[in-house]
């Protein structure tokens, strides 16, 4: 996994700092092997054709741990998630080449809540701009 | 549709693969999981749910299409947790099955861990209805 921009944490604008990382093919055998998700369409073009898609795609449950990864950074060591809901919008293909996929993660504080609390919503894009899931996450912030 | 339910262990070493997998460093979030790290203590469990609902992986397309956390708080690496995992009843819509299934990781002690939601799509293979 390859991560292209760094996340700083703070929470002090509205609008968060872009978090970008590169999937390709091996990151996808790897989360596979890890997750124990061996779902065909995430390693066998042959399949993944099948099924109507370009080429095989991200599991959605990584591209979620990436918006997950996004979060936490943004919240930084003082905030705590209490919930995180992700709706995976578009297949996200992963070609079998260097370059593999660019996915762009882009977050706001969309609301402040009670007791240190605020919601963040989030989407997860190709390069191509293609939103491929959207995200919504509650963090609680621990007190001074 | 009946309720399952097992007891896992949150194995450190898996724990650190996931971690690597998703490109975080080891012990990046000290002593616990990843926060997406539950859903693959359910794999097995899952696979197996979706074989009694018939699913051929090389015709029918199951889609992921939401999930959800409600943490109180994280996975404990070496923990030992139980999983209650529960099925709705297939829903037939335009894209196909849809199904949800809720699992609650609960800790010895008997508070909730967290509470996972996923929700599926299943496209079954037009072919196998021709055969």
């Amino acid at each position: 996994m390859t991560e292209a921009a760094s996340i700083k944490p703070g929470i002090n604008d509205n609008q968060l700092p872009t978090a970008s990382y590169t999937i390709n093919r091996s990151d996808l055998i790897r989360y596979a092997g890890a997750s124990g998700d061996f779902n065909p369409i995430h390693w066998s073009d042959r399949i993944a054709h099948a099924a109507g898609l370009p080429c095989v795609i991200a599991h959605g449950m990584l591209l979620m741990a990436l918006a997950s990864r996004a979060v936490t950074g943004w919240a930084g060591t003082n905030g705590i998630m209490e919930s995180l809901d992700t709706r995976f919008t578009r297949p996200a293909p992963v070609p079998d080449d260097t370059d593999g996929l660019l996915v762009c993660i882009e977050g706001t504080i969309t609301e402040t809540l009670p007791e240190h609390r605020y919601r963040i919503t989030a989407t997860v894009s190709s390069s191509q701009g293609t939103v491929v899931a959207r995200c919504a996450a509650i963090v609680r912030e621990r007190p001074a | 549709m009946p309720d399952h339910h097992l007891r896992i262990r949150v194995a450190p070493e898996k724990v650190d693969e996931f971690a690597a997998a998703i490109g975080e460093q080891p012990n990046s979030h000290h002593g616990y999981a990843a926060p997406t790290y539950a859903m693959t203590l359910l794999g097995t469990t899952l696979f197996a749910l979706l074989n009694d609902l018939d699913i051929d992986p090389e015709g029918d397309t199951v889609l992921h299409t939401s999930q959800r956390f409600d943490y109180n708080r994280q996975l404990r690496a070496g923990e030992i947790v139980d999983c209650r995992i529960s099925m709705s009843d297939p829903s037939y819509q335009l894209a196909g099955e849809s199904l949800k299934i809720t699992c609650q990781f609960i800790a010895g002690d008997g508070t909730t861990i967290l509470t996972s939601t996923t929700g599926l799509v299943i496209r079954r293979d037009p072919r196998r209805g021709q055969q």
